[in-house]
């Protein structure tokens, strides 16, 4: 096991008083009326605040309750409970620490900082209304509780023992009870909401488990035995309070209907009693062993998350790890492992999957749930492959990195890095890919492309145009190099038309730049995905050699694949130049009057957002923003836009591996558009517009829905 | 029991524009360098051979200056035991053949890998020539390579064209030139890659064997190059039993892709098949 630092530490002690403190409190608050005392086992009439004996007894020889049977009884099983729980984090965590050690964590202040707008706040769990609004109210009621719990026992054996002073004294004691009983409420109220999503809704997202019952249960019988139970002792001991417990009385004021007399109630109180202590005691056994342990793991894992880029890959060292990716359980990090106790099977991963959405194999909810079982398993069956054993082949191929599990994870899991761990390793160590793949690995290494066409066929865009090529010694030096990518410059025509429109309307504005041409590679960002870190780092560093020869200070690209792969993942291997987005700087153009448009397109069109650029670079608006108020075109959204936009099924790969279950995502994308009752589909992105190319054609659409990119839309209407 | 490859790194022109014909220069920007794909066959049976029968050593050997020894490393990385390069250039077929078959002889043999030609020079020699100075049996383009381990024999099963197969049978040793059907070769991992590089590459050369090429001549000599005749290429042609708006539609849409109709070809046991083919011919009144 790993030594524990100061935080995790820190977090654990947390917890185990938190567990402990709910425990012993409930001990002493309820034992202590258990016995029939109250205020008035001290006063004989509490208004006066006259001790008697036990009074006048308890002040001379400090604060000792006498302990009855009963007492006894709740100390050695809350002292059980909270060992098992002891027992049951611990062994959770050493499940986590089995993986490889995560890096020092750091920025601290924005790790709290999201822990507590995540858990107070429920940023990301809100975007259910439902859902969110019940986690939410159940969250916030199971706080106040519990920070009421720790209050009283500050006040009872830290302030009270010290001072002989009571913070909650008899002025303040009413609210305190209001605030608890509106706790519990609203933590009533959040569980029947929860509840009657999973039994009554039935979202096809959840699926149901006994444990998911189990925790609804327990959850509804602690809150109505708490009112009971408060509620009858109210009526037997507190009366002159009952009005500050409005939901407890008058739950009990139903229940006094049904029960006659003092001694009955009394009855009623013991059983109550023991049946509210024992449900909280269950419920706090429960913790670690059920999907209760969310409340921390997927804490800790708020805290752990990952604050690089959204969707960066991290580096892989080549030269020095032993390992490559995680071909076994333990290959995978601390914080990997901390994912797989952190997902609640809520579902958001699978319902916004493309490869889920056409049913292939792959959905993520279950991967990490597989893996969380194979994680428990003893450690003979840990050591098996990964790939065989909890995951397929082909889950870990129909990935198309779209980002959309990691975009929609209320607790920041982040199945696709899992997959591409386990590509890399299966790739890296054990050369097993789908075919297809191998002879774009060889094309990317040998020719630097994935087609293999040659660096030659690099220029062939550029054709009638006077372009500043930046290796030519005699030209100026542009202000930003215009980088083409493989299939902008090479692939069909229809890629170079465009590659070839955005040469144009930087030429119209008078934008100075340059172009690499020959001396291009591939950026590296599919053998990336596809798991080949080898391929990436290679070419990488090539191209970094290569822009850092020529000066090169600012970039931009219209190939979104290789924006967000110089943006966010160059600089992890020593790039130092500028990625301008190519939609914010035609708008700037635009504003600018550089750009002007001389015949506004009044048709309808819906746009279709990239994955790698809407949701890994939150790029929305300004592509709508061009196309609505600078082109004209009349724009209508499809039912999946912005960051729950459908992957066209090219990204990770997948646009050279065949389709080899379920149906083609790009045509269920093209049949969405349809709906939209527009003219054609605008997309931003030269991947997707093959995708889509083949998908309207193979739909029968060739000439009734058009396909276009919005720069090829713009340079309609500059030029 | 000793494998020995043959393996050569090429120049692959992927434009067909980049030998200038008047000089016959090649312009490097029009190609690539790899391992001969052939080769890269011949290595991959090779270490099918020692995974199915163990005790068995691989050793790549090229000949050539210091850029075939990226043809070495891959072929090591792939999972051959030992690199050698025989220091020595010539573009003459039997030059190479003559320093490969000395190189052979002082490392043993037991069956001797070469592709069938090099995507570079397709001259196609080398394998028959080395044949011929080592005095063994050749047997060029093979498609399925079957050794009888203990029995030291080989059977395998060649192209005749057309479709046609011959089977052989060959007592070792053997020289066997190899067809890209042959097998689909693996893709090396990343450790074998990194040890590629650190393993050291046995480099013999003509001062330690006394060949002297300048005693002997080669025996092929390049008259003249000319450029291939264009392949004619594909356009897409309507069926003319369209309108002309519709067959101008379709040409400008590359085609309406129709999704295809359920195939007609069955598939099952022979039993059932021939079931289909009488209900068929009943359904068609043929019987």
């Amino acid at each position: 096991m790993q030594p524990m630092n100061s935080v995790k530490l820190l977090i654990i002690f947390f917890f185990i008083v938190f567990i402990s403190s709910s425990a012993a409190h409930a001990t002493e608050y309820y034992s202590f009326h258990m016995a029939g005392s109250d205020c008035k086992m001290c006063h004989d009439d509490p208004a006066s605040g006259e001790l008697n004996d036990t009074g006048i007894q308890f002040e001379e020889n400090g604060y000792r309750f006498p302990s009855t049977q009963k007492e006894t009884l709740f100390y050695v099983l809350s002292g059980l409970v909270i060992l098992a729980v002891i027992f049951g984090l611990f062994r959770r965590y050493r499940l986590w620490s089995s993986g490889k050690p995560v890096k020092k964590l750091e920025r601290l202040a924005d790790r709290w900082d999201g822990l507590l707008v995540n858990i107070f706040g429920q940023d990301k769990i809100l975007k259910k209304p439902l859902a969110g609004n019940g986690h939410l109210l159940l969250v916030w009621s199971f706080t106040l509780l519990a920070l009421a719990v720790i209050f009283i026992l500050i006040q009872e054996y830290i302030v009270l023992p010290l001072w002989g002073a009571r913070i909650i004294n008899n002025h303040f004691y009413p609210y305190f009870r209001l605030l608890l009983d509106i706790s519990g409420l609203t933590g009533l109220i959040g569980t029947v909401m929860l509840a009657y999503r999973r039994y009554i809704l039935k979202p096809k997202e959840l699926d149901n488990k006994p444990d998911d019952a189990l925790s609804l249960i327990l959850l509804i019988a602690v809150f109505f035995t708490g009112f009971l139970t408060t509620g009858v002792r109210n009526q037997l001991y507190q009366s002159e309070w009952t009005c500050w417990s409005p939901v407890a009385s008058s739950l009990a004021w139903v229940l006094k209907l049904f029960v006659k007399g003092e001694g009955g109630l009394q009855a009623c109180f013991n059983v109550l009693w023991w049946g509210h202590s024992l449900i909280g005691l269950i419920f706090l056994a429960c913790i670690p062993y059920s999907k209760l342990l969310h409340a921390f793991s997927s804490s800790l894992n708020i805290f752990y998350r990952n604050l690089e880029p959204k969707g960066a890959l991290p580096v892989l060292d080549i030269s020095s790890s032993e390992t490559y990716g995680a071909g076994k359980i333990n290959d995978f990090t601390f914080k990997h492992l901390l994912e797989l106790d952190a997902c609640m099977r809520c579902g958001r991963c699978q319902e916004n999957c493309p490869a889920y959405i056409s049913e292939k194999h792959l959905n993520p909810k279950s991967l990490v749930q597989n893996l969380k079982i194979h994680m428990g398993r003893p450690s003979q069956g840990k050591n098996a492959a990964l790939i065989g054993g909890p995951v397929t082949d082909d889950e870990i191929w129909e990935c198309t990195t779209c980002l959309n599990c990691l975009e929609h994870c209320p607790v920041f899991i982040e199945p696709m890095m899992k997959i591409v761990e386990m590509r890399r390793n299966t790739v890296l160590a054990k050369s097993n890919f789908p075919a297809e793949f191998k002879q774009i690995f060889k094309n990317l290494e040998i020719f630097g492309d994935p087609k293999g066409k040659g660096k030659v066929t690099r220029e062939v865009w550029v054709s009638n145009l006077k372009i500043n090529r930046i290796y030519q010694p005699a030209n100026d030096k542009p202000d930003i190099l215009f980088w083409a990518g493989c299939i902008g410059a090479t692939y069909d025509e229809r890629s170079k038309n465009t590659t070839n429109a955005v040469a144009r309307v930087f030429e119209k504005a008078g934008v100075s730049f340059g172009i690499l041409g020959k001396e291009e590679l591939c950026c590296g960002d599919p053998a990336r995905r596809m798991g080949n870190e080898y391929l990436f780092q290679k070419l990488a560093t090539t191209n970094i050699e290569t822009i850092n020869k020529y000066g090169v200070k600012k970039l931009v690209t219209h190939c979104p694949h290789c924006f967000n792969v110089f943006k966010k993942e160059y600089p992890a291997l020593g790039a130092d130049f500028e990625v301008v987005d190519i939609f914010e700087f035609i708008k700037t153009l635009l504003i600018q009057g550089r750009l002007e448009v001389k015949s506004r397109i009044e048709e309808a069109f819906t746009y279709h957002d990239p994955c790698y650029l809407g949701r890994y670079n939150s790029v929305y608006e300004t592509p709508r923003d061009i196309l609505k108020s600078h082109i004209g075109v009349n724009l209508v959204e499809m039912e999946r836009a912005k960051d729950t936009s459908f992957c066209c099924g090219a990204g990770g790969g997948n646009m050279w591996r065949g389709v080899s279950a379920g149906k083609r995502m790009e045509g269920l994308r093209i049949q969405e558009a349809v709906k939209a009752q527009v003219q054609g589909i605008v997309t931003a992105c030269p991947h997707c517009d093959i995708m889509f190319d083949s998908a309207i054609k193979q739909e029968g659409m060739g000439y009734t829905f058009k396909l276009v990119n919005l720069i090829e839309l713009l340079k309609q209407a500059v030029l | 029991m000793k494998i020995i490859v043959c393996v050569k790194q090429i120049g692959y022109i992927y434009d067909p524009t980049a030998i200038d014909l008047a000089t016959g220069e090649i312009d490097p920007e029009k190609m690539v360098y790899m391992l001969n794909p052939y080769d890269e066959v011949a290595v991959e049976e090779a270490l099918k051979i020692r995974e199915s029968n163990g005790d068995c050593e691989v050793i790549a050997i090229s000949a050539g200056g210091q850029e075939a020894d990226n043809a070495l490393k891959y072929a090591f990385a792939m999972g051959a035991d030992r690199m050698v390069r025989f220091n020595y250039q010539s573009s003459d077929p039997s030059l190479i053949s003559m320093v490969l078959a000395e190189a052979i002889e002082k490392i043993g043999y037991d069956i001797v890998l070469c592709g069938k030609k090099s995507l570079d020079s397709n001259s196609g020699q080398v394998g028959s020539f080395l044949a011929e100075k080592l005095h063994i049996p050749q047997i060029s383009g093979i498609v399925r390579l079957n050794l009888l381990f203990n029995e030291k024999k080989t059977v395998i099963e060649r192209y005749l064209g057309k479709g046609d197969r011959e089977e052989l049978e060959c007592n070792l040793p053997v020289l066997l030139t190899t067809e890209l059907a042959l097998n689909d070769p693996r893709y090396p991992t990343l450790s074998r890659r990194l040890l590629a590089d650190k393993v050291e590459i046995e480099i013999l050369d003509t001062a330690s064997f006394g060949v002297n090429s300048a005693k002997v001549e080669g025996l092929t000599e390049v008259l003249k190059l000319s450029q291939p005749r264009p392949k004619t290429r594909k356009t897409f042609s309507p069926d003319s039993n369209l309108s002309a708006t519709d067959r101008l539609k379709l040409m400008m849409t590359g085609g309406g892709a129709k999704p295809k109709e359920a195939s007609s070809v069955l598939d099952g046991t022979p039993d059932e098949l021939a079931g289909h083919i009488l209900k068929c011919l009943i359904q068609e009144k043929i019987i």
